[in-house]
């Protein structure tokens, strides 16, 4: 079997908006591409760096952290903290020479379907024209 | 902040700073400003130096606050006593990244600082432990003879081991952040001087009765240029470590030796969870999940996941790193940890423009945040 060459992207999703506008997505019967696997957090700013680390040594060629807009959190503020967590998986990423652009932050309301399929769509599109995640070659880490 | 105010320490034989320190230590302890104080100490049997809370003034024979060493780092030690209320009054003296942790480890709520009067040392670096501990034992008065050298040549007395990169690296010679700090650099000659920083400090040193002194005159001109030699260090240090030991494949090869002993984590002062999710059961994989990563990857390290213990604590504990060097000192298998930390922690703590154990002030960067801010790319 030949490995795939779709990429792979691993979502985390908070379960009030993100996670919600993908099932809009759904519901709506709205098509984006099938590369995604999403993980319903209750909030992004309950996700731990360490799980996003995970998924790109599992092989992840993009990780997506959805939550709601600024202001809209469930939570009051955990998209803020989420989003001081994102930057410093960037700089993690950048000085260790992985592409930070394979990890992405979105917000995403309930409401907004129609941008979680175009969100996926473009992220796709980048990963390949990226190609896979060099992580992948070191298979045995 | 008080403006600070010099003090002279009790007036000793030339040099002699343990004796100064100790005379000090006794004062306090006399005047009944503090009850008890940690103090480095030569231990009873053997030459090494260690943190000992002293609460009988005989046990501070042996006090060596020049000691080239630091087994464990201080600032957890500190957060220790400091946790609940001790219910006695408490000092220690402590190096600067000692003090830096324990800042770190007040503001994620392990410690308390207004329990505890810190004295704080200018801090010249320090020896690996076993090193350390072999020339000592076969040179009389080795802390002395270091303490001399360094403040008078600028370099090691002669057969000394060799100072840690870290500490070659370490842009903070002086406590700052201590209630007293007691000053080396630049004090040679002029006897030694205390520093009240804090009304605490000040309130402390008048207890134990020391006159006012001025800070001595030649200690900005040394300080400037002993922090200047160490930035040039770090500068090329971490230059170097950026290309050669940070690019994955090149991490991967350092890391190749490991052998997720957890060492690293376990001497940090900073890694400040009280369990490791490392030690936990999500870490505790079945059987099968080991032969599945085989499968699907086609070959499988073990111990396995090793890049991910390392980058877990970077993205942990690498904004409240102090660049104290005990992970590589712990490393049984000569892995250069700090060093990659440190060069990791310089970015992450620049993101946020936040600088490890500088101030009691600024929260912690992943507990707080603004609204506007680092917009989503």
């Amino acid at each position: 079997m030949q490995p795939s060459t779709e990429p792979r992207i691993i979502a985390f999703l908070c379960n009030w908006c993100t996670y919600a506008g993908a099932d809009l997505a759904g519901t709506a019967r709205m098509t984006y591409p099938a590369n995604v696997r999403t993980v319903r957090l209750m909030c992004t700013g309950s996700l731990d760096p360490m799980y996003v680390v995970k998924a790109f040594l599992e092989g992840a060629d993009g990780v997506l952290v959805g939550g709601c807009h600024p202001g809209d959190c469930h939570y009051t503020n955990g998209n803020f903290k989420a989003r001081r967590r994102v930057t410093l998986l960037w700089e993690i990423m950048d000085g260790l020479g992985l592409d930070r652009s394979r990890l992405w932050l979105r917000w995403i309301s309930a409401s907004e379907g129609g941008l979680f399929a175009q969100t996926i769509k473009e992220m796709v599109e980048s990963l390949k024209a990226k190609g896979p995640s060099p992580v992948k070659a070191q298979m045995i880490l | 902040m008080m403006p600070a105010e010099a003090f002279q320490l009790p007036q000793q034989e030339k040099g002699d700073l343990a004796g100064a320190v100790e005379a000090l230590c006794k004062s306090l302890l006399e005047s009944k400003a503090l009850e008890l104080m940690m103090v480095p100490r030569r231990l009873p049997h053997g030459s090494m130096v260690q943190h000992v809370l002293v609460k009988d003034m005989k046990a501070l024979e042996g006090l060596d606050p020049a000691a080239p060493v630091m087994l464990v780092n201080g600032g957890t030690l500190l957060a220790r006593l400091s946790r609940q209320d001790p219910g006695a009054s408490l000092g220690a003296i402590l190096r600067p990244c000692e003090i830096r942790a324990f800042v770190e480890l007040v503001k994620l709520h392990q410690g308390d600082r207004e329990r505890v009067l810190i004295l704080g040392l200018d801090c010249l670096g320090t020896m690996e432990p076993t090193q350390f501990e072999s020339w000592a034992e076969k040179t009389p008065q080795a802390s002395r003879l270091f303490l001399e050298s360094m403040l008078e040549q600028g370099n090691l007395p002669e057969g000394a081991p060799g100072i840690r990169t870290c500490c070659q690296a370490c842009e903070y010679p002086t406590a700052q952040g201590a209630d007293i700090q007691l000053l080396l650099l630049g004090a040679q000659g002029t006897g030694w001087i205390a520093l009240a920083s804090t009304e605490k400090g000040k309130q402390a040193l008048e207890a134990a009765g020391l006159k006012p002194a001025v800070v001595p005159e030649g200690r900005e001109a040394a300080l400037q240029e002993l922090v200047s030699k160490r930035e040039n260090f770090r500068d090329s240090l971490l230059g170097q470590v950026d290309s050669e030991l940070l690019p994955l494949e090149k991490l991967l090869g350092e890391l190749s030796r490991c052998i997720n002993c957890y060492n690293c984590r376990d001497v940090c002062p900073v890694c400040y969870c009280k369990s490791c999710v490392m030690d936990s059961s999500t870490m505790e994989h079945p059987s099968y999940q080991y032969i599945r990563w085989a499968k699907r990857k086609g070959a499988v390290k073990m111990p396995a996941e090793t890049l991910f213990y390392h980058m877990t604590r970077m993205a942990h504990m690498s904004t409240s790193c102090v660049g104290c060097g005990q992970c590589s000192s712990a490393c049984p298998m000569g892995i250069r940890v700090a060093e990659i930390f440190r060069a990791v922690a310089r970015r992450t703590q620049a993101s946020f423009n936040y600088v490890a154990g500088r101030s009691l002030e600024e929260p912690l960067p992943l507990a707080t945040f603004r609204e506007e801010e680092l917009e989503p790319r």
